[in-house]
This record gives C-alpha cells, sequence and structure tokens, in this order.
C-alpha cells in the first residue's frame, strides 16, 4: 500500500481518536469545573421556601399560621450532582441495590421489602405484568397476572387487547393509571379490587403533540436531586399530603403543563399548574418542559375547608424545579385554580467586591447568576468553563448550538461529544425570543476565544504546509479540516505531513524537500548534491564484463 | 524466475536533512556475488535496508524479486536470506524456540541442511540467545538465513565483531554454502580479503554515490596504480581524465587512475616520461585508493 | 498467521496468565458469595478490585507487545522472514482480541448462571450478562489498544505517562457512558480509529 492511500486511511483515524480523546479529557474539565461551582453555593443558597398561607383565607391563615404554618421547603441534593448522573453510577446503583428498577424502564414498582413483587410492563406482549413471589416453600411460586385495555387475564390473552407504548404511574390505592399515546386515552387497571378490571377514560384530543402525558400520578424526576420537605401535619391542621390518596391524580404534560386526572371519568377535572422555570445564569429560561429540567417534583396538597378539618379537597400542588446545571431551583406553589399562590427561588449572597474581601452588606441574586459571575472565585471558574468549550472541536460547539436545546437536561451530564450545558447553547436555549441572527451573533461571541485558537492553528498549519511543499488545494483542504474540527486535525496533518527535514535548495537557497525531484520554491532539478563525489567512476554493466577488457598497463622506458 | 534479482534506480535516501544515498543504480544479476564496500556511514546497511522494506527510500525505487521493496510480499520475503550487521535475534529467547520460531514463519524449511549447519557451528540449542557469543549469534544468524533455501541471500557485515578464526571459520562455511547452493548474494563488509575472495562483482559506495560497480577482474584490470619518473619535475597537469589519487615527490608520481586504456597511456608518453611502472593493487589497495580522496560529507541542511 | 498470534501470547505469557488467574480467583469468590455466604455486596467489591486489575492487565498487554517488539526490534527480525508488517500487526491484535475474550467470556457464563438463582433477576439476567459482557469487553479491547498507541514508542516516559494518560480516558467512557448502546458505540468508534492509528504507526516507522 503507497504512503498516499495509507495516510488516507489513517487521516480520519487520528482524527476521530484525538476527537474521543480530547472530549474525553475536555469533558472531566469541565466536570471538575462544575464541580468547584457547584460548591460555591453554600447549604443557605440551595434552598427556597414558600408559605402559601393565604390560600386559607385571611382569618383561617392568622390561627392556623401561628400553630402550625403551611410552610414548603426544598432543597438541591448538594451531594448528587454530577456525580450520580454518569453512567456506571446509573447502572450500578439498581444492582447494588438488588432493584431492577433501573435495568428495565419499563418496570413501574417494585416491592421494597421483599424486592420480589413486581408491576411491570411487558412490551413483547403489550400488557402489564402484576408478579408476585410467594416464599415460604421450597420452591418460590409465582403468581402472574396480564393486564391489557379490555381487561385483565391470568394468561396473555388476546382478547384482555394490547397497550403499545403506554405511560403508567405506580399502584395507587389499588389502582394504577395508564395512559396510551396511540389509543388516546386513560385506562385504570384495578389489580386488587373485589373484582379486577380495567377502565377506560374518554379519548382525548388527537392534535396536541405538545400536550401528550408524559407522568401520571407521581409526577418526579431524578428523586435523588432535590428534596421537598413538607410540613409537619398535626391533628387539627387543615391541610394533608399527598394528594394522590383522594380520588384526584396530577398528569404532567410534555409541555410542562399539570393537569389534575378525575379517577372515576378518568377525564381532565381542571388545570393544576406548570413546571417552574428557575433563572438560568445567561438568557431567560422560558417556560420549562419536563425534558428541560435537571429533576422537579410535584406535591399535591388536600386542604379542609372546613373547621375542625372533615371535607377535604384539592388544595392545591407544589412544584419544585431544578435547571440543568443544578444550580438554580424555583419552587412554586399553585391554589386549586392553577393560580400561583407562593413563589420561591435560591438565591446566593453577593458582594460588590468579592476579591476585596470585606464584609459589605450583600444583596441576594439569583443562585445561579451568582455562581457564574459573582461569588469569589465563581469568575475564574466561569471563564475556565468557557476555555474548555472553546477548545472543543468547532463542529461539535456548533451543534451543541443547533443540537443543545433539544438535549435531556440530564443527559448533559454524560454528553462526551455534543455540549448541551455550553454556553453556546445555553444562548440557544435562552435566547428564544430574540431573532436567528442576533443569536448567533451572541454565539459567536462566546465562540472568539475558540476563533481565536482556529486562527493559530490555521496560520501554523498554513505556514508549516508552504514550508513542507504541500500542493496548494491540498493545504487548503487541511486548513478547511482545522477549521471545522480544530486540535484533531491538527494533530493528523503533523502526524501524515511529509515528513523529514528540508535540504537548501541550491538554487533558491531555500529548504527544499528531500523527497521530491523538483524544488517546490524554484522548481529547480537537483543539481549539487550536497556531497561532492569524486567525478571518476568505474562502471560497467553485467552483461559487458568481459567485453570491454581494457588494454593492460605496459611498462615503458623511454631514454630523454 | 527473475534474472535480476536485485534492481536499484536513482535511488537517494536522506536521513535528517543528510544526504546518504545520491542517486544510486545497481543492478545484481542472477547467480551473481555482489561485495557491496563503503566507508563507516557510506550507506551501505542504508541500501540494505530499504532493498529489504524496513526503511523507506526519499527518492527512487528498488526491486528485490521483481518486486517493489515498498511492498514486499510475504512469499518474496520467504525467498530472501538476511544476516543483518549485528544480527537481530530475539535476544530473550532459547536458540531452539528462535529455530521454532523461524521454522514456523518460513516457506521452505531444509532440515537436513539447518542440521548440518548447527552440527558444523555446534550451536547449543537450549541457550539463550543473549548468552551466546558474537561469533555463535553469526553462525546462527546464517544458518537460520540459509535453511530457509532462499533464493537471494543478503548479508550485512556478517563478520562484524568475530575475531580472526572465527571470522575464517565463517567465511569458508559461508562460502561453501554459497558456492553450493548457487543463489544471488549481496554483501556487504570491511574485510575486503572476504570480499575479494567470493564476490563476482564489486559495487564501491563513496560520498553517497556508486563510484564503482564492475566484476572484480575488471575493477583490478581498470584502477592502475603506477609510478611514473619524469625527467625532471613532475608536470604540472597530466590532462588525464579519472585520476583518483596522485602525488609527486621531486621527479617522480605515483598515480592511481581508473578505466585505465591505450589513449590515457598514449597521453601520459606525451610527456615522455623516464619510465611507468605499474604497481601491483590488491582489492584492499584500490579500495582505499578509492575512498581516501573522497571528501568529508558537508551536509548542508535546514531542520523542520 | 498460528505461528505469531502463538509467539505473541508466549511472549507475553505473564498478562495472559495474570488475568486467567484473576479470573479464576474471581470466578471462586464469587460463587462462594453467591452459594455459600450469601453475600451479594461481595459481587460488587470484587467486580470493583478485579476489574481495573484486568483492564489495567489488557492495557500493559498491548503495551508490553509494542514496547517489547520496538525495544528488542522483534518485527525487524520477523519481517525478513515470510511475514509482512500487516500480518505481524494483525496477529498481534487477534492476540489481544483472545485474551480479552478468553478472560471475559468466563466471567459472563459465571454471572449467567449466579444471576439464574435469582428469580427477581432472572428475567433479564440475558440483557444484564449481555450488555456487561459486550461492555467489558469493549473497555478491555480499548485499555489494550491504548496500550498498543502508548506502547509504540522508544521512551519509558511517554509509555508510562502518555499510557496513564490514554488509558484514563479510555476507561472513563465507561464511567461516563455507563454500560449500554452509548458505551458500545463510543467504544467501538475508538477501537476502530485507535487501531488504524496504531496500524499506520507500525508499518510507516522504519524497523
Amino acid at each position: 500500500m503507497d504512503t498516499r492511500r495509507r495516510n488516507l486511511i489513517a487521516i480520519p483515524a487520528i482524527c476521530v481518536t484525538g476527537m474521543v480523546l480530547l472530549c474525553t479529557g475536555l469533558f472531566w474539565a469541565r466536570t471538575y469545573c462544575a464541580a468547584q461551582r457547584d460548591s460555591l453555593l453554600g447549604r443557605s443558597a440551595r434552598g427556597a421556601s414558600v408559605s402559601p398561607m393565604r390560600i386559607l383565607g385571611p382569618s383561617r391563615a392568622v390561627d392556623v399560621g401561628a400553630a402550625s404554618p403551611l410552610i414548603v421547603t426544598a432543597e438541591i441534593n448538594p451531594y448528587d450532582l454530577p456525580q450520580a448522573q454518569l453512567g456506571i453510577a446509573r447502572y450500578l446503583r439498581p444492582l447494588w441495590r438488588r432493584s431492577i428498577e433501573g435495568y428495565d424502564r419499563n418496570v413501574y414498582w417494585q416491592d421494597v421489602w421483599s424486592k420480589d413483587d413486581v408491576l411491570r410492563y411487558d412490551p413483547s406482549l403489550g400488557l402489564f405484568v402484576y408478579q408476585r413471589i410467594a416464599k415460604g416453600v421450597a420452591d418460590a411460586e409465582v403468581i402472574t397476572k396480564y393486564a391489557g385495555p379490555e381487561g385483565i387475564a391470568d394468561e396473555p390473552d388476546g382478547r384482555i387487547g394490547r397497550f403499545v407504548s403506554p405511560i403508567a404511574g405506580g399502584i395507587q390505592e389499588r389502582t394504577q393509571v395508564v395512559y396510551d399515546p396511540r389509543l388516546k386515552r386513560f385506562f385504570a387497571i384495578e389489580w386488587d379490587a373485589e373484582t379486577p378490571g380495567v377502565r377506560k377514560g374518554p379519548e382525548l384530543s388527537k392534535d396536541a403533540v405538545e400536550r401528550e402525558p408524559v407522568q401520571v400520578g407521581v409526577i418526579w424526576k431524578n428523586s435523588n436531586l432535590i428534596r421537598i420537605n413538607l410540613p409537619s401535619r398535626q391533628s387539627a391542621t387543615p391541610w394533608r399530603v399527598p394528594y394522590w390518596r383522594a380520588d384526584h391524580v396530577l398528569v404532567l404534560d410534555a409541555s410542562g403543563r399539570i393537569d389534575r386526572l378525575d379517577l372515576r371519568t378518568l377525564d381532565y377535572a381542571g388545570f393544576a399548574g406548570r413546571l417552574s422555570s428557575p433563572i438560568p445564569p445567561i438568557g431567560d429560561m422560558g417556560t420549562a418542559r419536563p425534558m428541560d429540567l435537571a429533576a422537579y417534583g410535584v406535591c399535591g396538597f388536600e386542604i379542609a375547608w372546613d373547621d375542625p378539618p372533615t371535607q377535604w379537597g384539592y388544595g392545591g400542588c407544589a412544584v419544585a424545579s431544578l435547571a440543568r446545571d443544578g444550580l438554580a431551583l424555583r419552587l412554586e406553589y399553585f391554589d386549586p385554580n392553577g393560580q400561583t399562590a407562593a413563589v420561591g427561588a435560591t438565591t446566593a449572597t453577593a458582594y460588590d467586591d468579592p476579591r476585596a474581601g470585606v464584609v459589605r452588606l450583600g444583596r441576594p441574586v439569583d443562585s445561579a447568576k451568582a455562581a457564574y459571575f459573582l461569588l469569589p472565585g465563581a469568575r475564574g471558574l466561569t471563564w475556565m468553563k468557557l476555555l474548555l468549550e472553546n477548545l472543543h472541536p468547532p463542529v461539535l460547539v456548533l451543534a451543541s448550538y443547533f443540537g443543545g436545546p433539544h438535549f435531556e437536561a440530564t443527559s448533559g451530564y454524560r454528553s462526551i461529544f455534543l455540549l448541551p450545558d455550553s454556553f453556546v447553547a445555553m444562548v440557544a436555549r435562552g435566547c428564544r425570543g430574540e431573532e436567528a441572527w442576533k443569536r448567533f451573533f451572541w454565539t459567536l461571541g462566546y465562540m472568539l476565544p475558540g476563533l481565536f485558537l482556529l486562527g493559530l492553528l490555521g496560520d501554523k498549519l498554513n505556514r508549516e504546509a508552504i514550508r513542507m511543499g504541500v500542493p496548494r488545494n491540498v493545504r487548503k483542504a487541511w486548513i478547511l479540516a482545522t477549521m471545522f474540527l480544530g486540535l484533531p486535525a491538527y494533530i493528523a496533518y503533523r502526524m501524515t505531513r511529509p515528513n523529514g527535514s528540508l535540504v537548501t535548495c541550491s538554487n533558491c537557497g531555500q529548504g527544499r524537500r528531500a523527497d521530491q525531484d523538483k524544488c517546490h520554491r524554484c522548481c529547480s532539478v537537483w543539481e549539487v548534491p550536497e556531497l561532492t563525489p569524486p567525478a571518476w567512476r568505474v562502471v560497467c554493466a553485467p552483461e559487458q564484463d568481459l567485453d570491454n577488457a581494457p588494454a593492460p598497463a605496459q611498462e615503458t622506458r623511454q631514454s630523454a | 524466475m527473475n534474472d535480476k534479482p536485485i534492481v536499484i534506480e536513482d535511488l537517494v535516501k536522506f536521513y535528517d536533512g543528510r544526504c546518504v544515498l545520491d542517486g544510486v543504480s545497481l543492478q545484481v544479476p542472477r547467480g551473481c556475488i555482489y561485495g557491496l564496500l563503503g566507508r563507516n556511514g557510506s550507506g551501505k546497511t542504508t541500501m540494505i535496508r530499504i532493498l529489504l522494506g524496513l526503511e523507506p527510500p526519499t527518492r527512487g525505487r528498488t526491486l528485490v524479486l521483481g518486486e517493489d521493496s515498498s511492498g514486499l510480499s510475504a512469499n518474496t520475503h520467504g525467498r530472501i536470506g538476511y544476516v543483518a550487521e549485528g544480527h537481530h535475534l530475539i535476544q530473550s529467547y532459547k536458540v531452539r524456540r528462535l529455530v521454532d520460531l523461524c521454522k514456523g514463519l518460513s516457506l521452505q524449511w531444509n532440515d537436513e541442511f539447518f542440521g548440518q549447519l548447527m552440527e558444523t557451528f555446534r550451536l547449543p540449542m537450549d541457550r539463550k540467545v543473549k548468552d551466546l557469543s558474537t561469533g555463535m549469534r553469526a553462525q546462527l544468524n546464517l544458518a537460520l538465513a540459509m535453511a530457509i533455501d532462499p533464493e537471494l541471500v543478503i548479508l550485512d557485515d556478517p563478520t562484524l565483531g568475530l575475531d580472526t578464526v572465527a571470522r575464517r571459520q565463517f567465511l569458508e562455511l559461508a562460502i561453501d554454502v554459497i558456492q553450493r547452493q548457487g543463489r544471488t548474494i549481496l554483501f556487504s563488509s570491511h574485510i575486503l580479503a572476504d570480499v575479494e575472495r567470493i564476490a563476482d562483482r564489486i559495487g564501491v559506495l563513496v560520498a553517497g554515490k556508486l563510484v564503482v560497480d564492475c566484476s572484480l577482474d575488471e575493477l583490478k584490470s581498470r584502477v592502475k596504480k603506477l609510478r611514473v619518473i619524469f625527467p625532471e619535475r613532475t608536470p604540472q597537469d597530466l590532462y588525464l581524465t579519472d585520476i583518483i589519487n596522485s602525488r609527486a615527490m621531486g621527479r617522480e608520481m605515483v598515480l592511481t587512475v581508473a578505466n585505465w586504456n591505450p589513449q590515457k597511456q598514449a597521453i601520459l608518453a606525451t610527456f615522455r616520461p623516464e619510465s611507468c611502472t605499474e604497481m601491483p593493487m590488491t582489492l584492499e589497495d584500490i579500495f582505499i585508493e578509492c575512498t581516501r580522496s573522497a571528501p568529508a560529507v558537508v551536509p548542508q541542511e535546514s531542520e523542520v | 498467521m498460528f505461528t505469531l498470534i502463538r509467539r505473541e501470547i508466549a511472549d507475553n505469557l505473564f498478562y495472559v496468565a495474570g488475568a486467567g488467574i484473576v479470573v479464576v480467583f474471581t470466578i471462586w469468590l464469587w460463587s462462594y458469595g453467591v452459594f455459600w455466604a450469601q453475600e451479594p455486596e461481595m459481587t460488587g467489591v470484587v467486580a470493583g478490585f478485579v476489574i481495573p486489575a484486568l483492564l489495567l492487565g489488557y492495557f500493559g498487554l498491548g503495551a508490553s507487545q509494542m514496547y517489547g517488539d520496538r525495544a528488542h526490534k522483534i518485527s525487524t527480525l520477523l519481517c525478513t522472514l515470510a511475514v509482512t508488517r500487516n500480518r505481524i500487526f494483525a496477529a498481534r491484535v487477534v492476540a489481544g482480541g483472545l485474551t480479552v475474550l478468553a478472560t471475559i467470556l468466563p466471567l459472563a457464563v459465571t454471572g449467567l448462571i449466579l444471576l439464574e438463582s435469582s428469580p427477581l433477576f432472572a428475567p433479564y439476567r440475558g440483557r444484564i450478562v449481555g450488555e456487561m459482557t459486550t461492555t467489558a469487553v469493549l473497555a478491555g479491547f480499548a485499555c489494550y489498544c491504548m496500550g498498543l498507541l502508548s506502547g509504540w514508542t522508544a521512551s519509558r516516559v511517554w509509555l508510562l505517562a502518555g499510557g496513564t494518560v490514554l488509558l484514563t480516558l479510555a476507561l472513563s467512557i465507561v464511567v461516563v457512558k455507563g454500560v449500554g448502546i452509548e458505551a458500545v458505540v463510543v467504544l467501538l468508534l475508538l477501537i476502530t480509529a485507535s487501531l488504524v492509528v496504531v496500524w499506520y504507526r507500525f508499518v510507516s516507522t522504519p524497523l
């Protein structure tokens, strides 16, 4: 295989290897940065609280509030970001805890005590399977039931129909609520009822994709990342949680809207609220979708409107949302009509001159902004993050601009190649109101260090390639590749470029490549080699060996 | 069957900006024993390494057994026996293991012949290669190279580091083996007496060029060393071409001339020398004359 | 080819046999833990120590093959026999691959048998073991490739420093991506590309 063909195979391989290794290295550097930034926030900056006492009415709020105030607090779990989101931890945790929930997204419930009772969805059957393993005998007896849209059976019977990629909550009050996106309706599977069966709700509207339910019943995402502290309930307090013990459940859709679902009719019973939008360090997050948040939790409340409490009804819900970078949390309480009753957000105390070290009167600032720009050491970490992002291959940075907003929030913690949490992605995500060209302009601003580095690399490559006599077109291709891929392309060039030392051309005096017949600068052929061999030769082709017998030197003696 | 097992065309090799081989062309006919000579660093080993595909050429091309050296197939490799300078054997292996490896990787293996060689060399099979003496390693290397019944044998200074007795023994066996088999052989050596004994053709590398490439007899007949005594002072210029060396002392001049022929003889006669005596030359004398005048390498380089 | 593969394994028997011993020890500990001691945690503890040791061993194998070759001019000798550099390289990679497979597969089979004893994991054991085995084989082979990549040098400093960095980066892909399709895709990409790079360096370097 000649050198050119070998190089053609090697160049993409070097680029890919370089890119994987570079991106992995940069990933850890960024993770280190994120962890350091995370540690800047003190405990006080990790929590938020709301007190929606006013929903009880002015008179009751004072009475009840004095004895047992309705205060909901939420805090960012400081130990679970972002390390807990690393792939290996997510995979091994279930095995470690001997729980299969992590291995199968179709497992909806597992008895935490016996660890052997499982409710799962079997995609091959299109049925929910309830499995109970009876112990205490030599061989464990497995009791299995199957549920489809048309009913429950002991065998996977065709008559009970098939679900197609359903969404289900856990078992609540012996009832499991299921939504099937294909069948466009809610179902209630009553496993342990006296007459087990499946109830159907009315068919929902088919046109609103963003209103597609994504969670039913227990509305939580990454529950280990945030902690919601509910108020302690005394016998006389007119509120109680959780709401799902009542005849309604909450349903979250893809747009972040939360609705109440009536368990009797399996139809929507009203707007309950929506996921809150924590304030990001740059721009405005706008409406929060479930995929935009690192974690969220929704707690429905029941409130008794009479005194002493006997008539319980829906009392609103507390919604805690954690931003994708884990630095900002927003807690919002929605009243029974879905109106915001109270809002809280994480804030940090920032001082005007963090370098002076003089304690001045601090002012509360959004925690994410403080962690990025205002707390001591924050700016250094932000600059480091910016520089690390700019060392990434430019093509991936651009891909992050376009693709970043579509990334699920916590998958960004495991993203090696694309940067969904980078500044450019923040701009793409956070400036939705801006015109496209303005957003792109801002993005270029964040790419300036990288563009500067690319300029340096391209210039160095160009000069080097001219010196080594790389043809013009090839040179252009290399510069273009470097502009797209950055450092990996430059490394590929260095590894596959014509190697060897340059020799001084006797014609133009510049360095010329020894492996080419003509000087790549002045096109002169090799005239004088560096060595000065003798002028004589004693050369005879093999076939002429005996033909050209030279004359013997005769001994001569001549007299003068 | 290829008529010219080795063909080198305009071979140029640069090492770090220093020219080692400068447009060398060479053809070795089948059945020829070619002795490649040159001073240290003249490029003999480099040329051999390029031939075997161990080193890429800077320019030019080399063909071995009809195949380009840069892409020699396993089949062609298997038809070449190579004894490297310094004997690149796997030092940590025992002799037996090394033999088994080479046997396993060869196209053909002449067990009987190899056995004879091992018996002659009296090489211990159960010792590690690193525990063998230099001479024994050379013998082992030769035995391994010859056991594959190669069409082409390349010996790169095979007697380097051997004492006189070991060298003589090695050469006698090598000559015997080589002559008996009738193979094409390219070998380089600094021991000119060895070369003189066995080579059909001689190549001498001087300053990156192959200045001599002919049969041994041809070389001896073409290169003459003459003691010329002139009636008065030696002339400033003899108007002779191909003078390799000349040394004048009063009326006497000692002259080494290449391609000696009647024309040059006639030119010299015009100066009416009192006497012109041919001095006998061995190959060693010729080699010394040829290489003594070679200027030192003056590299003109600019580091990358 | 078979001779070359055998030579590669025999020359690096320290690593191959070491990996074998670690595997046998692991199987014994797992079996003891599950059948007699009833301590499932032992699985994790053993995995925590054994898997890094194995991965380090694969890296050592690759580095030893390349560094040993360069230091002792093994390919210089082999290339003068009826062998091409491509074949030497292929034999080297096959030997490495066989070592990885021969050590991971017994662990996978053991895992498959042990998971059968748990009714909880039984329905998923095929998937769990399949995913883990695929990822472990690829991670092991990626470590081996990093060994090959860093071993083709004459400098011990580069071998140790560069090797440590490359090994850490390759392994961290599994740490970041976890076990499953994402890790498999990235590892496959890295393995393919790095093998081509090693091949390129191996066939382009004067021997």
